[in-house]
């Protein structure tokens, strides 16, 4: 790992796809401060894993593994403040200008059930959110594509019962 | 019908996200240098100060134990026992090590690995208890080894070992003090690993209830 070509292409590949990272980052942390120390905590990670990436999956697949990983397993101590993703203004500021068929309070609503949700569950959402088949969330997640429905049809179901409390 | 509005206010916002905090190639380059604060990383960073103090132990004892024979007046134990006294430290401090090396290698294997969420997890959990129990057995055995010699180097006459009264006391102290370590040990790595572990075993037990 000590070749520069390598290190090279890693940084290359890392920073074409960094939006993973920032993804992930804004889902699982709760204020600034814990973004920048798991943003960097992924990329220190995904380094230490790269002599691991065979090429066979698509390197975005393989990111979003190992960032994952680190976010599920991270364990911090940190002050509860409000979930940094949906509590901010760019968020609001950005629903402005879209057309949605519910009230921006129904979606508030949702954005905060899907922050209660278990740190499992958010990575499997994500990864629906972000346009992943069932197939592929199935082999990040480790599970069969089945159960990946299943889960899917559950958090629905979570979050559905969340919103109309 | 609300997901996919989700889904659009997702992407949304994301490309917003990405605009905010995207970093240059600079700032990736020097993270890769930073130390990781990972559990795995800090656990691994105990286990190399315990190599080091560790065979330090282990290299005195053996040198101690060849001592013994060479200058068998400089001590106050007999040359047999004072050489079986640090040749068993030095197994026993040689035995832990290498139980310590091998879960130093996993976790290292996992953290070089990209693993599925699933396998990860369960992975981490059992590399975590491996340590712990580790840790546990590494005190509960090396604690009542010390204390026992260094009170039969109290109350013994110089001489060889006699298996008397005081032999069935340090035999009852050995236990004694096994049994407490046990225990208490277990009592502070659950303290210290075990919240993490369970929080950990909870996510895993949501993946694996695949019905």
């Amino acid at each position: 790992m000590n070749d520069p070509n390598i290190e090279r292409k890693f940084i290359q590949l890392v920073n074409e796809n960094q939006g993973i990272i920032h993804k992930i980052c804004s889902l699982y942390c709760q204020d600034e401060e814990h973004r920048k120390d798991l943003f960097q905590e992924i990329l220190i990670q995904l380094w230490q894993s790269y002599s691991s990436y065979r090429g066979e999956a698509k390197f975005s697949s393989w990111m979003y593994r190992v960032g994952l990983n680190v976010a599920i397993q991270d364990f911090r101590k940190v002050k509860k403040r409000h979930q940094f993703f949906f509590y901010t203004n760019e968020f609001k500021e950005q629903s402005d200008g879209m057309e949605m068929g519910q009230s921006e309070e129904k979606l508030g609503a949702m954005h905060r059930a899907i922050a209660d949700l278990n740190r499992v569950e958010k990575a499997i959402i994500m990864l629906y959110l972000d346009g992943k088949s069932h197939q592929e969330i199935a082999e990040i997640v480790g599970i069969k594509q089945n159960y990946v429905r299943v889960k899917m049809s559950r958090i629905k179901t979570k979050l559905s019962q969340r919103v109309k409390k | 019908m609300e997901l996919l509005e989700l889904q659009l206010a997702w992407q949304n916002w994301s490309d917003q996200d990405i605009q905010n905090y995207r970093v240059d190639e600079t700032v990736i380059s020097q993270s890769l240098t930073k130390q990781s604060q990972s559990e795995i990383a800090l656990i691994k960073r105990a286990m190399r100060i315990k190599f080091f103090v560790g065979g330090l132990a282990a290299l005195t004892a053996i040198s101690l134990s060849i001592y013994s024979w060479i200058k068998p007046r400089e001590l106050d134990f007999s040359p047999v026992e004072a050489s079986a006294l640090f040749a068993v430290l030095a197994l026993s401090i040689m035995i832990m090590l290498s139980f310590n090396y091998r879960a130093f290698l996993g976790l290292q294997k996992v953290q070089a690995s990209s693993l599925d969420l699933k396998s990860s997890l369960s992975q981490v959990i059992r590399l975590i208890r491996n340590v712990m129990n580790i840790n546990v057995y590494s005190d509960a055995l090396m604690t009542p080894v010390l204390v026992v010699w260094i009170t039969y180097a109290n109350i013994s006459t110089r001489g060889e070992f006699l298996w008397n009264k005081h032999g069935w006391m340090l035999a009852g102290l050995a236990l004694g003090i096994f049994c407490f370590s046990y225990f208490f040990q277990r009592y502070t790595q659950q303290l210290k690993f075990g919240r993490y572990v369970d929080r950990l075993q909870s996510y895993l037990d949501t993946l694996e209830k695949e019905k």
